[in-house]
């Protein structure tokens, strides 16, 4: 009596070629992932920091950092508060991630607006999802 | 019991001032603590419980040993049925600022609208 399983080299070869997934696939992926993260930052910074200082300049100055690749990350990008802010409140200029960091915790005398944990709660989700959008996409090809 | 009660009985044992949001009293050493509510567990389209992002700021002066309040801090809010809160150094010039964030649950009580 004989037992003959077909096929298997072929599903080892298939799961291979998943698992080699090329760098602009995954650059493609952080790409979606971080447009969200982008995008939730933003509409967060809109709703949390409205104040009496409120210019809206923070929620227009967020976006993605360059692809980056550590042994310890794999590949990662950052969502960055880019430049810096000049006008009657920081005369002598500030930068808008420093003012970021002050609306997220806060200081003595000035309640924190954790607006980024929020961003990134809401998003996170979204994000792999759009992340895995791209990567179904590549799996048709 | 509430998230501000909860909060509030885990950093009791310290004896130092706890306000929600933010402190204008006169003491250099205090405790704040803020939080956002996510609803979460959804059934029926309806949430079954809200999710706290919260977050408790312990401000000090420099000349404070904080290291092992840090730790007590961290294991009263996960005795009190909290995450274990990640921590913060946000110092700056006026003093010691440390963060701990960490997340609750609390059931949505519906009977609360219909008493």
């Amino acid at each position: 009596m004989a037992f003959v399983v077909r096929g298997l080299y072929d599903v080892e070869e298939d799961f291979k070629k998943l698992a080699s997934v090329p760098d602009r696939v995954y650059d493609q992926m952080l790409d979606a992932a971080s447009e969200v993260m982008v995008k939730e930052t933003s509409n967060a910074a809109k709703t949390m920091l409205v104040g009496p200082y409120y210019t809206g300049d923070l929620a227009n100055h967020i976006k993605r950092g360059r692809m980056r690749k550590s042994a310890k990350n794999g590949r990662y990008t950052d969502i960055l508060f880019y430049g810096n802010v000049v006008d009657k409140h920081h005369p002598n200029g500030e930068r808008r991630a420093t003012i970021a960091y002050i609306n997220e915790y806060g200081k003595r005398k000035q309640p924190a607006r954790p607006f980024i944990s929020v961003a990134i709660d809401a998003g996170s989700v979204p994000a792999v999802d759009a992340a895995a959008e791209v990567y179904y996409d590549y799996l048709k090809l | 019991m509430t998230i501000d009660k909860t909060i509030r009985t885990a950093l009791a044992p310290f004896d130092y001032a706890c306000y929600h949001n933010t402190y204008t009293g006169t003491d250099e050493t205090y405790f704040v603590f803020n939080y956002n509510v996510v609803p979460d567990d959804y059934s029926d389209d309806s949430p079954e419980y809200n999710r706290y992002l919260c977050q408790v700021h312990f401000y000090a002066p420099y000349t404070f040993n904080s290291i092992t309040l840090a730790k007590q801090v961290k294991l009263l809010l996960e005795n009190a049925g909290f995450t274990y809160p990640e921590q913060v150094d946000a110092s700056d010039e006026e003093g010691q600022h440390i963060v701990f964030e960490f997340e609750g649950v609390e059931y949505i009580d519906r009977e609360v609208v219909s008493a």
